[in-house]
């Protein structure tokens, strides 16, 4: 029932009404777009994107167009294809280079359209945020409660006690 | 978090000319809202767990991994979870290089024993604590016939076996099924990737690798029977 198609570009719209032209290929980093244009063929319509906004899916597709040629990492659930490096490379830190609310908001929407890559960037520098912070730290950088008790705090700080000295 | 298996459609119109519209149709996106999910923060959009152990997993570092669980109940649901906890083990070895020489996964899998034998019924983050360390750890020989091919595992009288089954219970047999299987699936001194699989490693191995340098060790190639504190594991 696929027949591939030879549309250059597919229309995406956010959930305020914005609709963007892509080009075909650059879309298709998108696994949930990729697998929708493969089982509908040729798709006129602009293609909901029912959780992203404009400026988020700008960003989104400003990604894919620079990853474009990237090769596409095999579709095998082993998390093999983030080998090897821990590290970001420099484009990606700078687009990544956001406030927090928008990081969060490209992680989910990375989520939402199954682009691999780019929610293993964002999750990667969230990460390199989180390292060698101490738990006040974090709660100060994410704004989160601390709703331990002092009791439950201090159990858990005795379970990982073996860990810190090195 | 979505499962994003459902298929859109291509309904046919009849268009007002005859001719034969479609109009794209996915169930999902039409219906789907966001779900529900715990904000970090009022000011960060809500982020699923899913997505949060995500990001833990990519941590690198297992103190980094310990010291997250510390900050709420939610992260430390989130480390606790065993399906977590298993994916930071396995991105740590596919950024780190496992050990590779056959000596290297033998000692390996000894320490391994060693730890699930303190570990066991102990159900805490790290389940490994000081003072559970055994006094008198066992023995455990495994021998590597001249880099033949066959690594039995010998331990040293039946007392001692039994004590292993004892405490190791379950992992008992599937510490044997993975010797039996490294025996039968390598040509040494190589390890295939797959046995490093079948050793179900958790956040305790590796954060206890990682301070002890071992892998420091390890690529120096120099190996094993490395008397520790807490006895010597011959190999």
């Amino acid at each position: 029932m696929a027949t591939p198609s030879t549309q250059a570009t597919v229309k995406l719209q956010s959930n305020d009404n914005v609709v963007i032209e892509v080009e075909r290929a650059i879309a298709e980093r998108s696994v949930l777009i990729k697998n929708m244009l493969e089982d509908c063929g040729e798709v006129t319509d602009a293609i909901p994107i029912s959780n992203v906004n404009e400026s988020i899916l700008r960003k989104v597709i400003e990604w894919c167009e620079h990853h474009k040629n990237d090769p596409v990492a095999a579709e095998n659930e082993n998390d093999d294809s983030r080998k090897k490096t821990t590290d970001i490379d420099e484009w990606d830190q700078k687009f990544m280079n956001v406030d927090q609310e928008m990081l969060f908001e490209i992680i989910l929407a990375a989520n939402f359209l199954d682009i691999k890559p780019l929610l293993d960037t964002g999750c990667k520098t969230v990460a390199n945020m989180i390292k060698g912070k101490s738990p006040e730290e974090i709660r100060k950088l994410f704004n989160i409660q601390n709703d331990f008790t002092p009791e439950e705090e201090e159990q858990i700080r005795r379970e990982n006690e073996w860990a810190e000295d090195r | 978090m979505y499962i994003l298996k459902m298929h859109a459609t291509l309904e046919r119109n009849k268009g007002p000319t005859g001719a034969a519209t479609y109009t794209y149709r996915s169930p999902l996106l039409e219906t789907m809202e966001p779900a529900p999910c715990p904000a970090l923060s009022p000011q960060t959009p809500y982020i699923p767990n899913e997505i949060l152990q995500e990001i833990l997993v990519r941590l690198d570092n297992p103190h980094d991994y310990l010291t997250a669980s510390l900050v709420s109940h939610r992260f430390r649901d989130c480390t606790v979870d065993s399906h977590t906890r298993r994916k930071f083990v396995k991105v740590w070895f596919s950024t780190h290089p496992p050990p590779t020489a056959a000596s290297d996964i033998l000692e390996y899998t000894a320490r391994y024993v060693r730890y699930h034998y303190a570990q066991k019924s102990i159900t805490c983050l790290t389940k490994y604590r000081r003072s559970l360390r055994p006094a008198n750890p066992l023995e455990l020989t495994v021998n590597v016939e001249g880099h033949g091919t066959t690594w039995p595992m010998v331990l040293l009288n039946t007392l001692q076996e039994l004590n292993f089954r004892y405490w190791l219970g379950r992992d008992f047999a599937q510490l044997k099924s993975v010797m039996k299987r490294m025996s039968e699936t390598t040509s040494l001194p190589e390890v295939p990737g797959p046995v490093m699989e079948l050793l179900h490693l958790d956040i305790e191995d590796v954060a206890t690798l990682y301070s002890d340098t071992f892998f420091t060790d390890s690529m120096k190639k120099t190996s094993v029977a490395r008397p520790t504190e807490y006895g010597v594991w011959t190999l």
